[in-house]
């Protein structure tokens, strides 16, 4: 016979300046199968969980339904004073009569009503929970790293230092994603080559890190802790094990006109090209849509200069498993190109340049060794504009967000513009001016006091050529939304921040999910910011959303703490409150008829095929199978089986009717 | 018919198949489904236009679970229910040899899952006329009145279940109409009983019916449930353009999501 116990809280007053709960209480001791039932100020304070211990001694209970908050809120807390009491921990339940009632009804009857109709539910429902106990499952501590930008860095440094394994997959030939490509970096105005470089070379020499570059992933499968991951290694035409990086084939490949992206197409690199001097490691690729010889098979000219003899045209693809625990996602970001703005030109002035060009100009190693020159002729702007928020803040372009980046580095672009132009003058559309930070706001500050930029707070609708210059029309919204016209020999967009290219696809392999613009979405916007939904797989930097250096490496050194905290362990305790598929004696084995139609609707790959045979090894059936430790006992599985062969544990069919039961039939 | 009859024979006779599934001369002008283990018993085999029930349904039932391979005459309703099966992962390709009948009768020889595929979209679905008719009238009514007409034309089912035991993709173990801990599904045949078991039994066929009409053939009291099944199965290929028994490998669309599903109807 169930003994259930109920305690009813009444949060300070969060529960009972609504709700009557002496007489809930009152109430609930007459269900049936309910022996004891109390009310308490606050049932989560010391003195309140040791009643509940107390209570489960004392009436020799079953069961408890703790009446309060939500379980999201102190489900743990009760669990552990359930198991105290000396009951499974699973044999406890939390009515929700705070946020499911008294936080959204006014004082009355039919609140009361609620309260108690809620609690009959669960009585109901505890009376049908079976004991359960937590799933244990290995940890294999080496932690992948996908991207090798200045996040990703970060994180594997961190994740290494502590001691375990890292394997970081790259796509480009070199590590150093996006701050590689930047000249001084706000609000310091610290050269970002200077601080980055330091960090790549010790990622390539940390004994405890691989480094996979011009690699991608091709599949993940696997659960927390137990990943097993398929890298693919692009052919490079390049033996990394006997290329010096002496640079021979990259300076006389005589294929030499192919647009630099490293330096966004202001530049031509060769067809064997290691992407800037920098680079980690460094170590050349062929592009094989451009190399002359893979195009019409003539040439080899970098094979014949080569001393160590290290290019192999015949190099293919490699795939590369590895087994991992952990998984940190750093992929980055991108931004809108100009061709996004038609108001803009579609990309057609060649003048109009966006943010990551502006640095390439400004940066010593970039295409005009630091000058500020325009692309079209080559001459020194001495009227430059800046637009702010191109793209970002703008539904009717789709990206109703704000980048956030923008704003510091249009900024820091004026600074660097002004010291390298002493006489040219800049002028900034800007819509307002988000400088929240450490010496963030002093930064922008300096750029309007220091170094003369002109604020105009207003968007540009369009711009146009005319006699050689950029006309920059705008609206000065300070002024009586007054008509801006400035004839401007350059103009920098700074585009809106989006996801990075293959974001989605890489999601959809890692079964992680993402929000409508592509961006990675973590598990709690506050509490859980550096997590994904997917167990063991976490993330870090732009790929979550624009974000600037600082705010990455802290993600990064977050995401390498939580990695660290999994891999104290051998092994990892989890929820039993998972899916099960019916298993019974023969010959019925289970009511489950091996449809598999549930296979592909688990969003986390949890559902195998379970071979049933007989003495003679011969196949009888094939039964799913639920894999404990990736199962997240969404329930979908359940929803379509259509024998009702699948119970998530903790909420069988059975519980589920009970309750549903309780309350209709109330 | 010689010609199906010919080539059972020749697969009992090389040991290619145990059994041959397919039809008899029962008592008083019927027909009757039959099991065929030598070729000689191969001369009770017929087919006439008679044969019509759906025989996929006894490639579940023990005496073809335990055959270890067989044959069977397939018209395009069970070519179609074999695809499914197989698709659901119920029947396998090197256990069943089909031998293929148009819907007007004629033999095509052995269909291997490749060719089956082929021979179900050239065949049509044979919706009869007054099963058009009713299907229009039911389209024109209002969401009420298609609630009412549902709920009037369930009221006379007497639980038989006979829709059940005749429908090839029915095949589960244990059904939930039969489970007492919850009792989903109230055993007694009251108007609104009846309703939630045929609601059920429509839902766990949506997006998986052959439409072979065997529901409603078998029905005693004559519900059109074979209408139901239907506008399901047309609303399923509106929506997500998935469509059943037409190919062995196939995820039905309440099994699957995929991108460019439409969601018109959450309204
Ligand atoms: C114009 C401009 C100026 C800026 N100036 C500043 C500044 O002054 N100060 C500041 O703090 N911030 C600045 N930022 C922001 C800064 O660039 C970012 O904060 C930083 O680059 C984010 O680092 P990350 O590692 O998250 O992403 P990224 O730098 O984008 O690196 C991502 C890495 O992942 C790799 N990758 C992507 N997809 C895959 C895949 N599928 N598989 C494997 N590898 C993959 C990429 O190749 C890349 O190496 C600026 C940004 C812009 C656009
Ligand atoms: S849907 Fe149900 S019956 Fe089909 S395989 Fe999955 S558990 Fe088994
Ligand atoms: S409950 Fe969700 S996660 Fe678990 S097996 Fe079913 S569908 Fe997959």
């Amino acid at each position: 016979m169930a003994r259930i116990g109920v305690f009813i809280c009444h949060c300070g007053e969060n529960i009972s300046a609504t709700v009557d709960c002496p007489k809930v209480s009152e109430v609930a001791a007459k269900f049936p199968g309910v022996a004891f039932s109390t009310d308490y100020k606050y049932m989560c304070s010391d003195p309140g969980q040791s009643l509940v211990v107390n209570a489960i001694k004392e009436h020799k209970l079953t069961g408890i339904v703790v009446s309060a908050c939500s379980p999201r809120m102190h489900e743990p807390t009760f669990r552990r004073a359930c198991a105290e009491g000396g009951l499974n921990p699973y044999q406890c339940e939390m009515a929700n009569i705070r946020e499911h009632c008294s936080w959204v009804h006014e004082k009355g009857d039919k609140t009361d009503q609620k309260a108690i109709d809620i609690v009959r539910m669960m009585v109901e429902k505890v009376k049908r929970n079976n004991a359960l106990l937590p799933i244990k499952v290995p940890v294999t501590k080496t932690a992948l790293v996908i991207g090798g930008g200045v996040a990703g860095i970060q994180a594997a440094l961190d994740i290494a230092n502590a001691g375990h394994k890292v394997i970081m997959v790259e796509r480009d030939p070199s590590i150093g994603g996006h701050m590689s490509q930047l000249s001084e970096t706000f609000p310091t105005l610290d050269c970002s080559q200077c601080i980055l470089t330091p960090r790549m070379v010790e990622v390539a020499q940390n004994p405890n890190i691989k480094l996979y570059t011009y690699a991608e992933i091709e599949s993940v499968e696997g659960f927390v802790g137990n990943f097993n991951v398929k890298i693919r290694k692009k052919a490079k035409s390049v033996d990394e094990t006997l290329c010096n990086g002496c640079g021979m084939c990259t300076t006389k490949c005589p294929n030499k006109k192919n647009p630099n992206e490293f330096e966004l197409g202001m530049g031509n690199r060769p067809a064997i090209y290691v992407p800037f001097p920098q680079a980690v490691p460094n170590i050349p690729v062929i592009d094989k849509t451009q190399c002359t010889y893979y195009k019409n098979g003539k040439c080899k000219i970098c094979e014949k200069v080569c001393q160590p003899k290290a290019i192999r045209f015949d190099q293919e693809d490699e795939i590369i498993e590895v087994a991992v625990g952990a998984i940190a996602l750093c992929t980055g970001f991108d931004i809108k190109k100009t061709d996004f703005f038609p108001e803009y030109g579609y990309g057609k002035y060649k003048d109009i340049i966006d943010g990551l060009q502006f640095e390439r100009l400004a940066s010593a190693s970039g295409p005009t060794s630091g000058e500020i020159r325009r692309p079209s002729d080559g001459q020194v702007p001495k009227k430059i504009v800046f637009v702010a928020c191109a793209g970002s803040r703008d539904p009717a372009k789709g990206i109703e967000y704000c980048s956030k980046i923008c704003c510091m580095y249009t900024a820091k672009h004026a600074i660097l513009y002004k010291h390298k132009v002493h006489d040219g003058q800049a002028y900034i559309f800007y819509m307002d001016i988000r400088a929240a930070g450490k010496n963030y706001d002093e930064f922008t500050r300096r750029a309007i006091e220091e170094d003369q930029a002109q604020y105009i707070r207003g968007r540009v609708s369009r711009i146009y050529e005319r006699d050689g210059k950029l006309i920059v029309v705008g609206a000065d919204t300070l002024m009586n939304a007054q008509t801006v016209e400035i004839e401007a020999d350059m103009v920098v967009l700074a585009t809106a921040g989006v996801a990075n290219k293959g974001a989605e696809e890489l999601a959809q392999k890692l079964h992680v999910s993402y929000d409508q613009h592509k961006f990675f979405s973590e598990a709690h916007p506050k509490l859980k910011p550096v997590e994904t939904n997917t167990a063991g797989i976490y993330l870090a930097g732009a790929c979550q959303s624009p974000k600037d250096i600082p705010e990455s490496v802290a993600a990064a050194s977050g995401v390498a703490g939580k990695i660290a905290c999994l891999f104290a362990n051998s092994e990892l305790t989890r929820e039993p409150l998972i899916a099960m598929v019916d298993r019974q004696a023969p010959p019925m084995y289970s009511s489950c008829t091996g449809c598999f139609l549930c296979q592909p609707v688990c969003p986390y790959n949890a559902i195998e095929r379970e071979e049933v045979k007989d003495r003679n090894g011969n196949l009888v059936r094939e039964l799913a199978f639920i894999n404990p430790g990736l199962c997240q006992g969404c329930g979908t599985c359940v929803a379509v089986c259509k024998s009702k062969s699948i119970d998530i544990e903790g909420y069988t069919n059975l519980q589920m009717y009970a309750e549903v039961d309780a309350l209709l039939n109330s | 018919m010689e010609d199906i009859k010919k080539l059972a024979r020749e697969l009992l006779a090389d040991n290619k198949v145990q059994l041959v599934l397919g039809f008899e001369n029962g008592t008083a002008n019927r027909v009757r489904p039959a099991f065929f283990t030598t070729p000689e018993a191969v001369d009770k085999l017929i087919y006439n236009e008679f044969c019509i029930q759906n025989i996929a349904l006894y490639l579940k039932k023990d005496i073809c679970q335990h055959a270890a391979s067989l044959a069977i005459t397939a018209n395009p309703n069970v070519v179609r229910s074999i695809l499914q099966l197989a698709a659901e992962n119920q029947i396998k390709e090197e256990k069943i040899k089909i031998i293929g009948i148009t819907h007007e009768g004629k033999c095509v020889g052995l269909l291997d899952f490749k060719a089956a595929e082929e021979f179900s979209k050239t065949q049509p679905k044979g919706l009869k006329d007054e099963d058009k008719a009713l299907i229009e009238k039911i389209q024109a009514m209002s969401l009420e009145e298609k609630f009412d007409y549902w709920v009037e034309a369930f009221s006379p089912c007497i639980k038989c279940y006979a829709c059940r035991a005749s429908c090839p993709m029915c095949y589960c173990g244990k059904c939930n109409v039969e489970s007492n801990n919850p009792q989903w599904i109230p055993v007694a045949p009251h108007k609104y009983g009846n309703m939630e078991w045929h609601m059920m039994r429509a839902m766990h066929l949506a997006g998986r019916c052959i439409n072979c009409g065997e529901c409603n053939r078998s029905c005693p009291v004559d519900i059109p449930l074979n209408i139901l099944s239907y506008m399901l199965s047309d609303f399923v290929l509106e929506e997500f353009e998935s469509e059943a028994g037409l190919s062995a490998v196939f995820t039905p669309a309440l099994s699957s999501y995929t991108m460019v599903d439409k969601e018109n109807f959450i309204k």
